[in-house]
Formats: structure tokens, sequence, C-alpha cells
């Protein structure tokens, strides 16, 4: 069993660290660990993330979901030489490019469900409609620095939404700048700019 | 440390958790996934982080 971690660009790639090792084929290059991965705690999440963000280079890679196993080097070549043209597309898309996330956390916390009722549904469908107005307000400013993007309103019930931003290695203080702009400018919640994280919501894997 | 910079470890986390759990390279058939019920380790993950911020901030 052997876990997998990133799909690289085989032409673009020098060193990686040693806790992984690697496979190539044609002009991909996977990276993988022997064995299953270890339950999902924080420390862990943190450790295989920071796995990957050195595996990122200049050039970028595509990470795998978290905990994805397959059987041996042989069946990942396999892999790799099926799914060939789709990687190298996915991975025209993220080169150059790192993913930044914002969060607008609403200052005031959700009336309780305990409080119940009419009162209840109603403060949350007002919640959820103002959870609209802030994604609508801020995510467009933010998304048109970026050259794809992902919007997600209410994701959780502390957040009025929730971005993820694919960009320009070279537009990343551009974003963060305007990230804290917006966050002065704004009442209701507190909007935080998190990363650069490797491409996890533009892989052709399912958003963040 | 400040509300903001909690806030922003706090958030920093919760980002993790929903880009390593949730975002990546999935095919499925060919790329198994180990992580059994991965919503509920979310979930659950989310609410540790709630709670180790609750503790630092009654500390605090």
């Amino acid at each position: 069993m052997i876990s997998v971690y990133a799909i690289g660009d085989a032409r673009r790639r020098e060193a990686h660290p040693s806790v992984v090792e690697c496979v190539r084929e044609g002009d991909l290059i996977a990276f993988f660990a022997a064995g299953r991965p270890r339950d999902p705690d924080v420390r862990e999440l943190r450790r295989h993330e920071a796995v990957v963000s050195s595996l990122m280079g200049d050039a970028g890679v595509l990470p795998m979901r978290f905990g994805s196993v397959m059987q041996d080097e042989r069946e990942l070549r396999a892999l790799l030489r099926a799914r060939r043209d789709e990687f190298a597309r996915s991975l025209a898309r993220v080169r150059g490019r790192v993913e930044l996330g914002a969060r607008a956390l609403w200052r005031e916390p959700a009336l309780d469900a305990l409080s119940g009722g009419g009162a209840f549904m109603r403060a949350r469908l007002d919640r959820y409609r103002a959870a609209r107005r802030v994604a609508d307000e801020i995510h467009p400013l933010l998304a048109e620095l970026a050259a794809d993007s992902v919007c997600r309103v209410a994701p959780t019930d502390d957040a009025a939404f929730a971005g993820a931003y694919l960009v320009e290695r070279t537009r990343v203080g551009g974003l963060k700048q305007r990230s804290a702009r917006l966050r002065g400018e704004l009442t209701n919640v507190d909007l935080v700019c998190t990363g650069p994280w490797p491409p996890y919501s533009f892989s052709g894997g399912g958003g963040a | 440390v400040t509300d903001a910079a909690l806030a922003r470890r706090d958030v920093t986390l919760v980002d993790l958790v929903d880009r390593l759990l949730g975002g990546g390279v999935v095919i499925s058939g060919e790329i198994t996934l180990a992580v059994a019920d991965v919503d509920l380790v979310r979930v659950s993950l989310r609410a540790l982080i709630a709670s180790v911020d609750a503790v630092a901030e009654a500390g605090g």
C-alpha cells in the first residue's frame, strides 16, 4: 500500500523532500510514501500539508485528497499513463499559480436553535440573506484578481462565505492587500485571508 | 494573543481541514480514500479547533 501526495510536471522538477519517493512516467511525476496514512488529526494534516507545499515549487503540483492510497508503484504508473492528458491540462491551469483562501466570520454569533420556532427560522433565513449580501460584496472584488475562483455562501454557521482564489504568484500580495482593505471596511464580519496553499480547490477533484 | 490573531490561526486550521479532506484530486475507482467517514472527521476536527480556541480565550 502507498499513500499518494501529489502529481507534478517531471520536466520542471529537481529535488524533493526525502520523506516522499517519486515515480516518473513521461512528462508526469507522482510523489508517494510507503504505507497507509495516519488518522487525520490536526498534527497529521499539518505534516501532510507541509510536505505538499514543499513539493509545489514554482511550477506547481496537483495535490491529492488526504488519504489517497493505491496498491503499489506499478498501479500509480498506470494511472499516470491512463490520465496523462487530463493531468497535463490540470497542471497547465495551475502552473505559476497558488491558491488563497478568504473566510468572512460573523461578528455576532448565530441565534441559538434552542430559542426555537418561527423566530429561529426567520433569523436563520435573514442570516442566509445577509451572508449572500456579504459574499456578493466581497467575492467579486477578490475574484477579479484571480485566474479562477470558488465561492461558498454560509459554509458553516459561523461564516458568511468562504472563497478560494487561484492567483499568479505575483498577485498574492495584491489580493492579500485588497482583503486587508475590505476587512477594515466591513462591520458585520471579520474577513480573514489564508494561504498561499497548493491548488486544492482547483485540481479537478471537488472544491475546498 | 489578540482576538484577530486568534481568529486568523483558527481560520487557517479550518481552511487546512477543508482543503485536505474536501479538496484535491479524487479519482474514484482508481484511487481509494483510506479515511473512513470523512464528513464526520471534518466536523469533529472543526469542533476540536473551536474548543481549543475557547480554552485559549478562557486562559488568556
